[in-house]
C-alpha cells in the first residue's frame, strides 16, 4: 500500500495548509463580524449617525466565513450524521459505506461546481447595493469552499480504502461522535 | 413532482449520510431522475442566497457570546451564586445543577454548551458529595435541555429565519415555558431526594455570604437583562443584541473577571467559526431542500392527509407531539427545527395554531429530543463527562424524561403558558 499511502500523505498536507489558510481568515472575519456590528450599534445610538453599509458588510462576511470553514468541517467529520446504521458493521464494511457515501457527496459537489460559471458571470455585472464592489467578489467563495471540499473528500475517500484493505482496530475511545461539540 | 426526493433524502440519512449533504443530494437526484435538472440551478442559488441574511447572523455572534463566557469562567460565578441560594436543601447540588442550568440558559442558547459548562465541573462536584455518576450526569442533561428554551435560544433563531416569525416573538414566549421546565425539573429531583435521601452540599449561607456570590455573578446576570431588554423594547435587533453580547462577554470575562487572556482568543475565535459554519451550512442546505419541498406540493398534500386523520386541533397536536417525540430520538434539534419546520408549520397554522404557540411546543419537542436516547447530543457529552454508559445515564434520566414529556403535554394545550408574555408585549393577538 506505499504508492497509496504516498498519495493519501501530498493530499493530506495539501488540505492542512488549506485548513490553514481557511482557519484564520474565518477566525478574523467572525471577529471583524462582531467588530462591524458593535460599531453599527454605537453609531447608531450614540452618535446618532446610522452607518449605510455595515450590515451589508458584515453578511458577505458571514458567507465568506461559512465557505472557508465548510472544507474543514468536512475533513473533521464534524458534520452531524445518524450514525446508528453505520455502527452496526465491522470496521471494514464500515469503510466501505463511507466510500459510498462520500463519493456521493464529491458528486453533489461537482455537480454545484458546474453551475458556477454562470453565477459568476451574472454577479460580474452586479454591484453590492452600498458599497462599490462587484458581487462576483463574494459568490466566488461558493466555488472556492466547494473545490477544496473536493479535495477533503477524496482525502476522506483514500483514508476509507485504505481502512478496506488493512482495518483499523476497533477502540471503544473513537466511539463517541466526533460532532459532539458542534450542536445548535 | 413525487416524493422521490423525500425518500431518497430519507434512504441517505438511514444509511449515515451527514444531514447537511443528504439535504442536498436527496433532492438533487431526485430532480436528475425526473428530468428536472434545470432546477439544481434554482437548489445552487439558494444555498448562496441562503446564507446573506442578516437575522441568521445572530447564531454565530450567539455562539460567540457563549464560547467566551464558557471559557472564561462565568459558569463559575453562576454555580457559587446558585450554591449560595440554595446549597442548604435536600439535594442541594442537584438542585443547584438545575438553578445554575436556568441562570446560565439566560447567558447562552445551546444546550450542549449548557452540559459541557456545567457538568464538567458539577458532575465530579456531585461525585464527591455523595451522588453516584450516572444520578449526576442524568441531572445535568436533564437540566440542559432548558438552555434553548429560555432566552436567547438558537434554535429559536434558526424557526424564526426559516419560518419568518418574528425573533422577540419567540424569545418572549419561550420565557415562561422555559422556567416551568426547570421549576418542574427541580420538583421531581425534590422527590427523588428525599426518597434516596440525597445530602445537602452545604449549610445554609449566612446573608453576607450570598451578598458576595451576588457580586460575583452580578456582571454576568446583567448579560440577559442587556439583552433582553434590548430585544424586547426594540433597542436592538436579535442580532445586533448578539454581537453586543458577545462583546460584553469579552469585557467581563478579559477585564472584569480577568479569567480569560487576550492570547486564548484565537481559539475561541475559531472554534465559534468552525461551530456557526457547520450549523450556518446546514440552515442553507435546509434553505435549499425546502425550495424543492414547496416545488412538489408536499405541505398541500401533507395538509390533505393531515386533515383525513381528524380535524381537531388538540388530537392533531398531539400527533405532532409524538412525531417530534420519535424524530428527537434520531435527529438533533438544529436540523428537525429546520427539516419540519417549513413542513409542519404552515399546516398547522393554517388549522387555526397560534404561529408563536407552534413555535414554542416545536422547540420545545425538539430540545427535548436533545436529551433522548439513542441519539442525543447531551446525553452524548453528560455520558462522555461523566465517564457512564448511555444505557445507565438512561435509567437516572427516565423521572426527568417523564417531566419533560408532562411539561411538553401542557405547553401543548395550554397556549396562553407560552402566549401571556408576547400577547403583554404586543409580538402576538389576543384571542377574539
Amino acid at each position: 500500500m506505499k504508492p497509496l499511502d504516498a498519495v493519501i500523505a501530498g493530499l493530506s498536507k495539501i488540505n492542512d495548509w488549506i485548513g490553514a489558510v481557511g482557519k484564520y481568515l474565518s477566525l478574523t472575519l467572525i471577529g471583524l463580524m462582531t467588530l462591524v456590528i458593535i460599531v453599527q450599534v454605537f453609531f447608531r445610538y450614540v452618535l446618532n449617525n446610522a452607518l449605510p453599509w455595515s450590515e451589508e458588510v458584515a453578511r458577505y462576511m458571514m458567507i465568506w466565513m461559512v465557505f472557508l470553514v465548510a472544507p474543514i468541517a468536512y475533513r473533521r467529520g464534524l458534520n452531524v450524521a445518524i450514525e446508528i446504521f453505520p455502527g452496526l458493521f465491522s470496521p471494514r464494511w464500515r469503510a466501505a459505506l463511507m466510500v459510498v457515501i462520500n463519493v456521493l457527496v464529491i458528486a453533489a459537489l461537482v455537480r454545484l461546481l458546474m453551475e458556477s460559471p454562470g453565477v459568476l458571470d451574472r454577479a460580474t455585472r452586479i454591484t453590492a447595493q452600498t458599497i462599490p464592489i462587484e458581487m462576483v467578489y463574494i459568490y466566488v467563495s461558493m466555488p472556492i469552499g466547494l473545490a477544496a471540499m473536493v479535495l477533503a473528500g477524496v482525502e476522506i475517500i483514500l483514508r476509507s480504502v485504505r481502512d478496506i484493505v488493512e482495518p483499523p482496530v476497533e477502540d471503544s475511545q473513537t466511539a463517541v461522535p466526533a460532532a459532539s461539540q458542534v450542536e445548535l | 413532482m413525487t416524493l422521490l426526493f423525500f425518500w431518497l433524502f430519507m434512504g441517505l440519512l438511514f444509511i449515515g449520510t451527514p444531514v447537511v449533504f443528504a439535504l442536498i443530494l436527496g433532492p438533487g437526484i431526485a430532480l436528475l431522475v425526473e428530468g428536472r435538472g434545470a432546477f439544481i440551478t434554482m437548489m445552487n442559488s439558494r444555498l448562496l442566497n441562503g446564507l446573506d441574511s442578516f437575522p441568521l447572523m445572530a447564531v454565530p455572534f450567539f455562539i460567540l457570546a457563549g464560547e467566551l463566557m464558557n471559557r472564561g469562567g462565568i459558569t463559575i460565578s453562576l454555580v457559587k451564586f446558585s450554591q449560595a441560594l440554595i446549597g442548604h436543601f435536600r439535594g442541594g447540588l442537584a438542585q443547584v445543577n438545575i438553578l445554575s442550568s436556568i441562570l446560565f440558559a439566560g447567558l447562552s442558547g445551546s444546550a450542549v454548551a449548557d452540559t459541557s459548562a456545567l457538568g464538567s465541573m458539577l458532575i465530579p462536584a456531585m461525585e464527591k458529595n455523595g451522588y453516584t455518576k450516572r444520578f449526576a450526569a442524568a441531572v445535568t442533561a436533564a437540566s440542559s435541555v432548558i438552555g434553548p428554551i429560555i432566552p436567547p435560544s438558537g434554535i429559536m433563531i434558526l424557526y424564526a429565519f426559516i419560518m419568518n416569525v418574528s425573533v422577540g416573538g419567540l424569545f418572549a414566549a419561550g420565557m415562561v415555558p422555559g422556567l416551568l421546565v426547570g421549576a418542574s425539573l427541580m420538583i421531581t429531583t425534590w422527590y427523588l431526594s428525599k426518597a434516596r435521601n440525597y445530602p445537602v452540599a452545604s449549610r445554609r449561607a449566612t446573608y453576607r455570604e450570598r451578598g458576595v456570590a451576588f457580586k460575583e455573578a452580578f456582571w454576568p446576570l446583567l448579560t440577559p437583562v442587556i439583552l433582553l431588554g434590548g430585544i424586547l423594547s426594540g433597542v436592538f435587533t436579535p442580532t445586533e443584541a448578539a454581537a453586543v453580547a458577545a462583546g460584553y462577554a469579552m469585557i467581563v470575562s478579559v477585564l472584569i473577571l480577568r479569567s480569560l487572556k487576550v492570547t486564548d482568543l484565537p481559539q475561541v475565535l475559531f472554534s465559534t467559526a468552525l461551530s456557526s459554519g457547520v450549523i450556518l451550512l446546514l440552515v442553507t442546505a435546509a434553505v435549499s431542500f425546502s425550495s424543492v419541498v414547496s416545488l412538489s406540493g408536499a405541505p398541500a398534500r401533507l395538509t390533505e392527509m393531515v386533515l383525513s386523520i381528524s380535524d381537531n386541533i388538540y388530537v392533531l397536536l398531539f400527533c405532532v407531539n409524538i412525531l417530534l417525540f420519535i424524530v428527537g430520538m434520531f435527529l438533533d434539534a438544529g436540523p428537525a427545527i429546520l427539516i419540519l419546520g417549513p413542513i409542519l408549520g404552515p399546516t398547522m397554522v393554517s388549522l387555526g395554531i397560534d404561529p408563536l404557540h407552534f413555535a414554542i411546543v416545536m422547540c420545545v419537542n425538539v430540545t427535548v429530543g436533545l436529551a433522548t436516547p439513542p441519539m442525543g447530543l447531551v446525553l452524548f457529552v453528560a455520558a462522555s463527562l461523566s465517564e457512564e454508559r448511555v444505557e445507565k445515564i438512561t435509567y437516572e434520566l427516565l423521572p426527568f424524561l417523564a417531566t419533560h414529556v408532562t411539561v411538553i403535554f401542557l405547553i401543548t394545550f395550554i397556549p396562553e403558558i407560552s402566549l401571556t408574555l408576547p400577547r403583554l408585549l404586543g409580538f402576538a393577538s389576543w384571542p377574539s
